[in-house]
């Protein structure tokens, strides 16, 4: 028997406030095959935090299991790395880049191969001679990309992006989208990509997930029909990119308030 | 960039300092020389009688003399004892309060009340509990001069971003590793903050314990040396501690910019 890389089935997440109860998640399903490359988009208060606290193993769920490669998953799972939105709070001041990169596989995996792992990933997001730099001498974007090569060097089967790319500019943007899409054919590695443009999920995925507002379901699994390697102006000319960015929109728009009930999000 | 620039500003800086320093010394030695007071010698005197008590046995006898291990070896031993139990405890304590919540609300009052207590006001309860030894100065000292160790690190490891840790958790990297290699450097700059506070509390907690029943140190020979009316002494013994003090002060100097390299330059480039 076959599994996909991850397997999600009705994972459901309340927090218990003063306030009461609240229920965040409630009844996720969706799967990620190997090779994907798949987005989560959804308005803003959807649970998109808490889901990803979930698949990274940081909270563990009220209810629901995770799979990743077939095992349910109890605590931070193997084969797992996340890069955060704020790479501020991620990259670790007092370590240079090199030993930022580093740092995962400290303790597990022998020192010549632990620099190989390092040069081979700063270099593969284009900073090769930045190892012996501190991580806040380098501009914002250069950042993101360390923590990129960070999350590379662990040679993860699947790669958890939070909002990456949402705190660089627009011409950073487009280029780390690029050079996203490039080094996850040279690593072959799965991604779930979580943001709310949904021009940048619709350009980078293969398929498009979209979350309803807290209390948060599935509202629809969008495949996205365009071939790699994409380019930031013929990609998103192209009317099937066109079509598909305005499906995607308005089952946002559907999933806010008073929009699609969920019922429909059943699959 | 223009270091040299900088760097001539920085010694321009260096000699203004001490330029004004010697001129203070310059204005005392000409006071007090002009003076009849015996309670006030004049400071070339006050050295010479520092370097003849502590400094006179030459190379060959190793400089300091037998006083010296009488006076201020003593003194030494107690403070680094002190301290070294005062931010041991308070590093470990500041750090599990920081991380456990449940630790916090229920031992911060406690903390609150205690460290409002000034520390020589314990001395005569220390003396009576612990006697009149050295564990009694060491006791004291360690007890005044944990709480800014222990508040420092306290509130910068609650200021550690949650990011951080949770890299750290995601990459699956041990507890011990994650309190080593991320929480304490996150904090250290906070923690040497407190380090300092507490040194120069230390000094002068160990001061106050060898005023009282006290037979070696510094504060016992300043006592003794005031309490027979030999004022040239007692000016060598307040030489001696406020060299304690700027000595203390240029290790841990030191030893900071070492360590907190990286935080010094990020902040500079901050600005």
């Amino acid at each position: 028997m076959s599994h996909a890389l991850l397997e999600v089935e009705d994972l459901r997440h309340t927090y218990r406030t003063r306030q009461g109860d609240q229920t965040v998640l409630d009844g996720v399903n969706f799967e990620v095959r190997r090779g994907e490359f798949a987005s989560i988009v959804g308005p803003s208060g959807c649970g998109k935090t808490t889901l990803l606290r979930t698949l990274s193993g940081l909270l563990r769920p009220t209810h629901g299991t995770i799979s990743l490669s077939g095992e349910v998953i109890t605590g931070v799972p193997q084969g797992l790395a996340m890069v955060f939105q704020d790479y501020r709070a991620s990259l670790f001041p007092w370590r240079r880049v090199g030993a930022n990169v580093e740092f995962p596989l400290l303790g597990r995996v022998a020192k010549a191969e632990r620099r190989a792992r390092t040069a081979e990933s700063l270099a593969a997001v284009g900073l090769a001679d930045a190892a012996d730099k501190y991580p806040w001498q380098l501009s914002g974007g250069m950042q993101q990309r360390v923590a990129i090569a960070r999350a590379l060097a662990m040679r993860p089967e699947l790669l958890l992006m939070d909002e990456p790319f949402a705190s660089v500019d627009a011409q950073t943007r487009s280029d780390l989208e690029d050079l996203l899409l490039r080094v996850r054919e040279q690593f072959d590695v799965t991604i779930l990509f979580v943001t709310h443009d949904v021009d940048e999920s619709v350009y980078l995925s293969t398929r498009v997930l979209s979350l309803s507002k807290a209390p948060t379901v599935m509202t629809a699994d969008v495949p996205v029909p365009l071939t790699f390697p994409r380019d930031q102006i013929t990609t998103r000319e192209n009317p099937s990119f066109v079509e598909t960015r305005s499906e995607v929109a308005r089952l946002i728009r559907q999933a806010s308030p008073g929009g699609l009930s969920t019922a429909e999000s059943t699959h | 960039m223009n270091t040299s620039v900088n760097g001539n500003e920085r010694i321009f800086r260096i000699a203004v300092g001490w330029g004004a320093a010697a001129l203070l010394l310059f204005a005392w030695q000409l006071a007090t020389s002009r003076s009849e007071s015996l309670f006030f010698p004049t400071p070339l005197e006050i050295f010479a009688d520092v370097r003849e008590r502590w400094f006179s046995d030459g190379l060959s006898g190793g400089i300091v003399t037998d006083a010296f291990f009488v006076d201020i070896t003593p003194s030494l031993g107690r403070l680094l004892m002190g301290l070294a139990i005062a931010w041991s405890i308070g590093i470990t304590l500041g750090v599990l309060l920081g991380r456990v919540p449940v630790v916090a609300h229920t031992v911060e009052p406690i903390l609150h009340f205690m460290r409002a207590l000034p520390g020589p006001v314990l001395l005569p309860l220390a003396l009576v509990l612990v006697g009149t030894g050295t564990t009694m100065r060491v006791s004291l000292i360690a007890f005044g001069a944990v709480w800014p160790v222990l508040f420092n690190t306290y509130s910068a490891v609650r200021r550690v971003p949650e990011g951080y840790v949770e890299t750290a958790r995601v990459a699956r990297v041990s507890r011990v590793r994650v309190l080593f290699q991320v929480i304490l450097p996150a904090a250290s700059s906070g923690i040497f903050a407190g380090i300092r506070v507490s040194t120069s509390l230390g000094i002068i907690l160990l001061i106050a314990s060898e005023l009282v029943a006290a037979s070696d140190g510094i504060g016992f020979g300043l006592t003794q040396a005031q309490r027979s009316f030999q004022f040239l002494p007692m000016w060598s013994f307040i030489v001696a501690l406020s060299l304690l003090g700027y000595l203390s002060n240029l290790v841990l100097t030191g030893v900071e910019s070492g360590v907190l390299r990286w935080h010094r330059l990020q902040m500079s480039v901050q600005d």
